[in-house]
């Protein structure tokens, strides 16, 4: 099930709502893990058990550590394990076939692939099951000791599909709270957040979205210049609100069933460097491979040259984590060149020059968008050339008028007008009510004439 | 609960919006269940039967979103809703549709493939070759798009007729394409083409049909204006079926009177199903819809076999004055050999009557050379 769909606004969330807020406090985690289960058996009911998996070898892992702590043996025994399972498991659903594949074509083999679907959000409950098992090894936090407690943390269903990746230091206070989780104050937050998510997914992202979709299926060598780049804005802005937007209705139904989810995207494309935006991209996946591969490594205390390498390798996971392709190992890389060059020289200059600084991160950005989305190298490269070779083809004239106003609103809605939009009127209800009432309504009739409502986190 | 009460006057965002959302969903669970849209000219979705195989093949729970989206409460309301939305946002197409000027709408066409016309004229040259003897004339109608081209917005995502017409003209054997698009051009200020519909107007057919006529050497056909013609109001056809646009201009579907029959699969009724005008899909009265096999009087002379799509629905009624015998075939439903019938009727012409989109992409005229 995804948020942006009439069944789960009006069906599922209606009532698990009122199920959530009536039951007493000991059923509210139970609640939240049968109605996650739901949620995510509601797609792919086959990988139900998975689920359920990774909920317990976690859960008995930490136990495991937490039973035998003081004793490295042991402590190291358990965390393998629960390494050994979900890097196991991303590796085997995500990877395996890529691998096969590649080995097929290099060494001229002929291992058939396994074809199997890949699981809904894997690589986002597995970072997230793992890295508490990291935490209670580290120590950093008390191992739970109620299953229930635990499953409601790994399935989540706010935040299972897409993010934000929440630790679980980020809810352990709220899981184990009886009293005082769930307040008007946070459903009032919440319902704005969502809508407003909603809003930027279906009304921004899904209306701009359409033309990238148009263009690949003109070919992405068939384009003229000015038509590439108005295809290439439009798909830095569908997945900007695409992803921000469903990362902002999963922060909203966090706090409606009383949690705090971590902020996932702060105005990324106002960045004046590749070094600023990643801090304002996907903020969760960042912090996460800072605090579990980055600072293990070394982080920047080994030396300007083992930080590099540090860099290296973090942004090659990062890449290879989007996608198992090589295009997606190819952007990692990009990211990496780019950060690597800020780090060593350009960030000083770019401090000092703001306006180059903010066209280059921008250029930088659309490319690697184009990396990001292109699987096939060669029409990548073609793409890329169209982009900055100045030619012919389709021209943009029909696209342009076609899509001025809805690109104009996803730029406009880009900048920190939003923000300071939010900060004046956040608690002005003459002026929200209003306002989300027409993001509502007009989300609901995109939703029910939905020609276009692309899910486009299936790879990730 | 009584504090809840008070604390929640604090709250109106939520009481607000606790209301819309229950109120729509409970409204919504108990507003009837309607079988079809007429807006959108189809059946609605049915409220899939549970079964664990659908379950496990992720089949079962989309058809329950499907059905939830069909039946949602106002859900023309919604529709009409987006579609003032997009209009405002100067959006020139919907949902497959392109807008054009002065109501006009066309089909969209992001990229063409032409490998499946091009096996098409291969069917056919082979299909003439067999059958020399016969007078096998090809008529490729141009869609809308190709003839009221200053209807069209410059640079438009759509079909490019001259392309195919071009192609067909240096394809097709030599002397069997009859083209009609210069003579629909040069009449193109005429209500030749309908706005909300894929078709021509019984107009438009009637030009292609004098061409036919001249063409195949007979002058003895009438010209429009001696044809007793009846007007029908509020005609939506399948474009705006598609696009739904708030600000549809209806056309008007004309027919001229027949007394003609129409055999289909031993049934004989007039060739209009006048019933179909009480509903949306009104173009779907002529030759009373796509039959797959059917046979038509006439008070001419001589039997013509017509391997057509539904353009070819609002010309035939044209012919039943110049022939004997007018057979149609609509390919899709056809699993046996042409060319035994053809033998059988002893067929003095055969005419393929195919509009140029459906030529483009139409996967069963590969069957004209099978079976035999």
């Amino acid at each position: 099930m995804i948020f942006s769909n009439i069944f789960f606004i009006f069906r599922f969330l209606t009532v698990v709502l009122i199920i959530y807020y009536r039951v007493p406090y000991k059923y509210k985690n139970g609640v939240i893990t049968l109605a996650s289960l739901i949620f995510y058996s509601w797609g792919e009911v086959k990988y139900f058990p998975i689920m359920i998996a990774s909920t317990v070898v976690d859960f008995f892992s930490s136990q495991y550590i937490e039973k035998h702590r003081g004793d490295r043996k042991k402590m190291k025994r358990g965390l393998a394990c629960s390494a050994l399972f979900n890097l196991g498991s991303l590796f085997f659903f995500k990877y395996a076939d890529f691998f096969i594949l590649n080995a097929n074509n290099f060494f001229g083999l002929n291992i058939p692939l396994l074809n199997i679907p890949l699981p809904l959000g894997i690589s986002f409950y597995t970072f997230q099951t793992f890295s508490y098992t990291i935490d209670v090894y580290r120590g950093d936090v008390e191992a739970e000791k109620n299953i229930i407690n635990f499953s409601a943390f790994v399935t989540m269903f706010p935040q299972l599909i897409a993010g934000p990746i929440v630790l679980y230091s980020d809810v352990q206070k709220k899981l184990n709270t009886h009293e005082g989780r769930i307040t008007l104050e946070g459903i009032n937050e919440g319902i704005k957040l969502f809508i407003f998510g909603l809003g930027k997914k279906v009304l921004i992202a899904n209306n701009v979205g359409a033309l990238w979709t148009d263009i690949e299926a003109m070919g992405f060598g068939a384009v003229s210049t000015p038509l590439a780049w108005l295809g290439i804005i439009a798909y830095s802005l569908q997945i900007y609100f695409d992803f921000s937007g469903y990362s902002l209705m999963a922060i909203g139904l966090g706090h409606m069933l009383g949690f705090d989810f971590p902020m996932n995207f702060n105005l990324p494309y106002i960045s004046k460097s590749i070094t600023e935006f990643w801090r304002r991209w996907h903020i969760t996946l960042s912090s996460w491979f800072r605090d579990y591969v980055y600072i293990p490594l070394g982080g920047n205390r080994k030396g300007l040259k083992r930080q590099i390498l540090n860099m290296l390798v973090v942004w090659f996971l990062t890449g290879f984590w989007h996608g198992a392709d090589w295009n997606f190992m190819l952007w990692g890389l990009y990211y990496f060149a780019l950060l690597a060059m800020e780090k060593i020289f350009l960030l000083d200059w770019l401090k000092k020059h703001p306006v180059p600084a903010r066209i280059y991160t921008l250029l930088a950005i659309a490319v690697g968008w184009a990396i990001f989305y292109i699987t096939d190298l060669g029409a990548l490269g073609g793409f890329i050339v169209k982009m900055f070779s100045f030619s012919g083809g389709i021209s943009a004239g029909y696209y342009l008028r076609n899509y001025f106003a809805s690109i104009l609103i996803g730029v406009l809605c880009s900048t920190t007008l939003t923000t300071k939009f939010w900060d004046k009127y956040k608690n002005n209800n003459l002026v929200m009510i209003p306002v989300l009432t027409g993001i509502f309504l007009l989300s609901i009739a995109y939703l029910v004439d939905s020609t276009y409502n692309p899910f486009i986190y299936f790879r990730f | 609960m009584k504090e809840l009460m008070k604390n929640l006057k604090k709250y109106p965002l939520i009481i607000y919006f606790g209301i819309l959302l229950y109120a729509i969903a409970i409204m919504d669970l108990f507003s009837p269940v309607e079988e079809r849209s007429e807006l959108e000219n189809r059946e609605l979705a049915t409220f899939p039967k549970f079964s664990f195989q659908q379950l496990f093949d992720n089949e079962y729970t989309p058809k329950i979103e499907d059905f939830t989206e069909d039946h949602f409460i106002k859900r023309d309301s919604w529709i009409s809703l987006k579609s003032i939305s997009e209009s405002l946002l100067g959006k020139k197409e919907n949902n497959g549709v392109v807008y054009g000027e002065d109501g006009y709408m066309f089909t969209k066409f992001v990229s063409t493939d032409y490998s499946q016309m091009e096996k098409n004229v291969d069917y056919i040259n082979k299909f003439i070759e067999r059958h020399s003897d016969r007078n096998v004339t090809v008529i490729l109608a141009p869609t809308a798009p190709g003839v009221m081209s200053d209807k069209v917005l410059e640079g438009s995502p759509v079909i490019d007729t001259e392309y195919i017409l071009g192609y067909a003209q240096e394809n097709i054997t030599v002397g069997h394409l009859l083209d009609v698009q210069d003579t629909l051009k040069s009449h193109s200020d005429e209500y030749i083409y309908y706005r909300t519909d894929h078709h021509w107007t019984t107009l438009g057919a009637w030009y292609a049909y004098a061409e036919y006529m001249e063409h195949t050497g007979r002058s003895n056909y009438k010209a429009m204006n001696e044809y007793q013609v009846t007007d029908v109001e509020n005609f939506l056809g399948t474009h705006y079926s598609k696009a739904k646009n708030y600000n549809v201009q209806p056309d008007v579907l004309s027919y001229i009177e027949s007394d003609a029959q129409i055999d289909i699969g031993g049934t004989v009724n007039n060739i209009y199903e006048k019933e179909k005008l009480e509903v949306r899909d009104k173009y779907a009265m002529f030759l009373r819809g796509n039959p797959g096999m059917a046979t038509i009087k006439g008070s001419g002379t001589g039997k013509v076999m017509i391997i057509k799509d539904s353009y070819a629905n609002c010309f035939v009624p044209f012919m039943t004055e110049n022939y004997e015998q007018i057979d149609v075939y609509d390919m899709r439903y056809i699993t046996m050999g042409l060319d035994r019938l053809i033998e059988a009727a002893d067929y003095d012409e055969i005419l393929f009557l195919y509009n140029c989109e459906t030529f483009l992409s139409d996967k069963d005229l590969m069957k004209i050379n099978m079976f035999n």
